[in-house]
């Protein structure tokens, strides 16, 4: 399983240059069974990645690109009157694949937006009265812009709690970028690539992950950074259960790609700004979405022995 | 259940109760033999009513039962006992209401009232006994009480009593450091009242009156009467003549001390008298210290001659003898100087000399006629005393602890017709003797001999080295001692009692059980003079340690002490250790206890600060141990078995907290670590 890891993060390696730890913590977050929150500048390759995720772990894709005039039927899909049998047949909109890209999630409408939060949370969705259950394994990468950007509707608090995880991508390293400009086109590349993991054994991952060992220790250190988030004045409210759980989990899927049986500190502070920076707010900001220094005072504040 | 309190609906835990119960019977037992029979029969009903409320068979007493109860004890106690304001009549009350409060435990705090009695009960047995057994016993009861405390505060569904038991060893345990500390720390203060102590305890010892059959019968007796502590070897056994009182008056039959002994005497401090400088001493010296056994009496024993003693509660009287300002109610130590050679009252004036030959004209006429001719066929007074000693040697005198009874003329009867008798009689008929020729003569009373024992270094004297001998009076030379049992006995003198009259089997014939009888079983005798020297150290240091035992014993370790300072610092180290565990508790609350994995992993973590390179909060083992790896390469593998071990046993099983890992492993990685950071200091 190790071996088809290692395989797995070699081979998007080869499309999105440098990003070694970006590409750990997408994974951690489709193997802990999340959804995933790419969130940077355009152009920064988040649509790569996403892609060449879902090629690599061969899952059916589809990219819905989000705009302000985008409706919850172009997700969901719509019926429409066939002449021929004289009934509504349902066309199933892009939402019914295994790995849904939402390209630009935060230019719609926060009615689209919802459309698709509903079927992320739930897993099925309901069109004219009838509920269909969306395939499996379901993961949606979303990508979004900063929101200082023009035209955009933040999410909100409630929405963003949705994502297991929000990563950024960040400019590539020198080395990388001159890769990117010398070498072979990406796109190419990616068309190229060949799925590495099946689905079963992508299951097999997500259950190994969930066997990963967390002590008692461990769970004190968490429960002791949640509780610092609760209690301490930067922090405008403390983390959710859902975000302690959320941590946990991704701290095992972390482990496990460290070729590990348990959970151990470390693993939880490098999912830490990915899991918790889009829950929690800053006290003094009211309008932000988190930043990474609440991330970084969890992790230089609150002690790993207790 | 009707033992639930039909009051209260309180039971007291089973395990309580029943611990109550034994600790009950111990506390009270030693008193038993002080305390009238029909207590006794309330302490056994009132426990078996407790023991059937329990069981739920009986209901607790009613009202009017529980009234009868103690007014029959406060009308029984003061019928009971001649005297109420004693000891024994008080600690009959408290006794009573001790038991009578087992009947009435209907809440938590009857229960408390009930455990800190029994505390109380216990601590008045000191009163009687002090001895290393009874402390021993007193330890027990304590633990027991304790028990029963402890188990008060379990639920009742606690069944075992003898791991509450444990619980309270433990506990007790951890408090004898303190007790110690407290033992010789603590302020000795003189008690704020007294209670007559020790009363109708039966005066053991020699007497001030001196009749025949007075210290034969005190032969019988194997009770301690003093130990003498010599800094260096003791004197020979045959020396060790302990003078005790000086008898100078006859009335025909028995003799006494002189009535005006008192009048004059030599204290520390005060203007010596004239006397005083009748007295020289000639020759080596002994120091040596005597703890006494009380006997009620003032006077005190003794080698001759003693020097002056610095401590003004100890006085010399006019026949050059030591005395105590205040009978000696309990066991007191006093330290001397002794000189065995000496020269007492080498003139006596007219009046000592008239007082210490005067004899009732008309008694014994037949020993004063014998006195006159034997004096007249004697060149002097010195050829008479050796004529005197030699008719006790050659004629038909017998030394036996069984005379026979003598009549009015106990003299007469004595030289001239029994001739059996103890020391008494020859060291009366002696000065008898002396007297009837004109020379100055007074009997002394005291002990001879004591038993050395090697291991303790103390001479033991005990109720049958009793003694009596006379000093006789010679121009020039003073008052000469003269011993005339050693004419007639010598090895009384030189090896004891016991030798002395091994021919008759007579040496302890009243207590067969006294393991003085079994000397020749040399064990037997071993182990006694070690016991002996261990009640000996327990007197003279836990009994015996007084106020000024205490002040003298911290003044060697420390500069100027005096009760005042000792008071103060008792005071702020209770107060700075009370202060110390304030902060240790709060922290303890305010921070979570470390883990003992915990704990050694800080343990290396400030190792490795201590070389420069600290933890930072927060950071994990792992990234630390990485971080270390480039501060200390030459470290690096042994950081490295550190943090994987820490890390395997904190985090690599769950729920490890509930089953404490085993952290010796980790123990030894990191004091390897430790040897290998010194050896590799740069």
């Amino acid at each position: 399983m190790q071996d088809l890891i290692k395989r797995t993060i070699d081979q998007i390696g080869t499309v999105v240059l440098g990003k070694e730890h970006q590409i750990r913590l997408a994974l951690t977050c489709l193997i802990s069974g999340g959804h995933l929150l790419i969130e940077d500048l355009p152009g920064m390759g988040k649509t790569t990645l996403s892609h060449t995720l879902a090629r690599v772990l061969g899952l059916s894709f589809n990219r819905i690109q989000f705009t302000s005039d985008l409706l919850p039927a172009d997700i969901l899909g719509i019926s429409i009157y066939e002449k021929s049998s004289s009934s509504f047949t349902f066309h199933p909109g892009p939402i019914f694949n295994q790995l849904i890209l939402a390209d630009e999630i935060n230019r719609a409408t926060p009615k689209s937006q919802s459309a698709l939060l509903e079927a992320m949370e739930e897993r099925q969705v309901t069109i004219e009265g009838e509920t269909r259950a969306l395939p499996s394994p379901f993961f949606v990468i979303a990508t979004q812009n900063p929101n200082s950007q023009a035209g955009t509707f933040p999410l909100p608090e409630s929405q963003l709690d949705r994502f297991l995880m929000r990563i950024g991508l960040g400019y590539p390293d020198p080395a990388s970028e001159r890769m990117l400009m010398v070498g072979e086109e990406r796109r190419a590349v990616l068309t190229r690539l060949q799925p590495v993991i099946t689905q079963t054994q992508l299951a097999e991952i997500q259950h190994a992950s969930k066997q990963v060992v967390a002590s008692d220790a461990l769970i004190d250190y968490v429960q002791r950074l949640v509780h610092y988030s609760r209690v301490a004045s930067e922090f405008a409210y403390g983390l959710s259960p859902r975000g302690a759980l959320a941590l946990l989990s991704c701290a095992k899927g972390w482990a496990l790609l460290d070729d590990r049986s348990h959970v151990i500190p470390e693993d939880v502070q490098a999912v830490l700004p990915s899991v918790i920076g889009h829950r929690l707010r800053e006290a003094a900001d009211f309008v932000g979405q988190g930043s990474g220094a609440l991330a970084q005072r969890l992790l230089t504040r609150v002690d790993v022995i207790g | 259940m009707s033992s639930l309190s039909p009051v209260t609906g309180y039971e007291i835990p089973r395990n309580s109760l029943a611990w109550m119960l034994f600790a009950q019977v111990a506390v009270i037992a030693p008193h038993l033999v002080r305390l009238p029979w029909w207590i006794i029969m309330v302490c056994f009903a009132c426990g078996f009513w407790r023991v059937m409320v329990y069981q739920g068979r009986w209901s607790y007493p009613p009202r009017w039962v529980k009234v009868c109860f103690v007014f029959s004890g406060l009308i029984g106690i003061p019928l009971g006992y001649s005297k109420i304001y004693a000891l024994e009549p008080a600690i009959a009350l408290l006794v009573i209401a001790f038991v009578l409060k087992l009947l009435e435990m209907h809440h938590k705090r009857d229960a408390y009232i009930v455990i800190l009695l029994a505390y109380f009960v216990a601590i008045t047995e000191f009163l009687f006994f002090q001895s290393i057994p009874y402390t021993l016993y007193m330890f027990a009861t304590v633990v027991m009480i304790t028990t029963a405390l402890i188990g008060l505060h379990q639920t009742k569904s606690h069944m075992k009593p003898l791991q509450t038991f444990r619980t309270a060893v433990v506990l007790l345990a951890q408090s004898i450091p303190l007790m110690l500390v407290l033992f010789v720390l603590f302020p000795r203060i003189a008690p704020l009242w007294s209670v007559p102590l020790q009363t109708g305890v039966a005066k053991t010892g020699v007497t001030d009156v001196m009749s025949p059959g007075d210290i034969s019968s005190l032969a019988q007796s194997d009770a301690l009467a003093f130990t003498a502590t010599f800094e260096t070897d003791p004197p020979p056994y045959g020396a060790l003549y302990w003078r005790g009182l000086v008898l100078s008056e006859f009335d025909g039959k028995s003799w006494s001390q002189a009535p005006d002994l008192r009048r004059s005497i030599w204290r520390q401090g005060e203007a010596p008298p004239e006397w005083s400088n009748n007295l020289s001493y000639i020759g080596k010296s002994y120091n040596y210290s005597i703890i006494m056994e009380p006997n009620q009496q003032s006077w005190l024993f003794s080698l001759a001659m003693p020097v002056l003693p610095a401590n003004r509660d100890y006085v010399i009287l006019r026949d050059f003898r030591l005395a105590a300002v205040k009978p000696v109610r309990q066991r007191i130590r006093y330290a001397l100087r002794s000189s065995l050679e000496y020269r007492i009252d080498p003139q006596l004036t007219n009046f000592y000399r008239y007082r210490y030959t005067r004899i009732p004209a008309q008694s014994n006429p037949q020993s004063q006629s014998l006195a006159k001719k034997m004096y007249r066929e004697a060149s002097s007074p010195q050829g008479y005393i050796n004529d005197v000693l030699r008719m006790y040697h050659f004629e038909e005198f017998v030394y036996t602890l069984k005379p026979p009874l003598l009549g009015g003329e106990s003299i007469d009867e004595f030289l001239l017709q029994s001739r059996r008798g103890f020391c008494e009689h020859f060291a009366g008929s002696f000065v008898f003797l002396m007297r009837a020729a004109g020379i100055p003569a007074r009997v002394v009373l005291g002990y001879q001999g004591g038993e050395y024992n090697p291991s303790g270094k103390y001479v033991a004297v005990r109720q049958f080295d009793a003694h009596a001998w006379a000093e006789v009076w010679l121009e020039d030379k003073g008052w000469v001692r003269f011993d005339p049992t050693s004419a007639v006995a010598p090895e009384r003198v030189e090896r004891g009692l016991e030798a002395a009259v091994a021919g008759e089997n007579t040496f302890l014939e009243g207590s067969p059980l006294s393991i003085f009888r079994y000397r020749q079983l040399l064990w037997l005798t071993e182990l006694r003079l070690q016991l002996g020297s261990i009640a000996y150290y327990w007197d003279s240091w836990v009994v015996g340690y007084t106020p000024d035992r205490q002040m003298s014993l911290l003044s060697k370790y420390f500069d100027r002490m005096n009760r005042q300072r000792l008071g103060s610092i008792m005071l702020a180290v209770f107060f700075t250790v009370l202060g110390l565990l304030a902060v240790f508790i709060l922290r303890k609350r305010s921070r979570a206890v470390v883990a003992p994995l915990d704990a050694e992993f800080l343990k290396f973590c400030r190792l490795m600060q201590k070389r420069g390179c600290a933890r930072k909060t927060g950071e994990g083992p792992f990234d630390y141990g990485a971080r270390l790896a480039l501060y200390t390469p030459e470290l690096a593998t042994e950081i490295d078995s550190v943090v994987s071990e820490y890390v395997r046993l904190n985090y690599s099983c769950a729920g490890n907290n509930s089953a404490q890992p085993n952290i010796k492993s980790l123990r030894q990685m990191v004091r390897a670590l430790k040897i290998r950071a010194l050896t590799t200091r740069v």
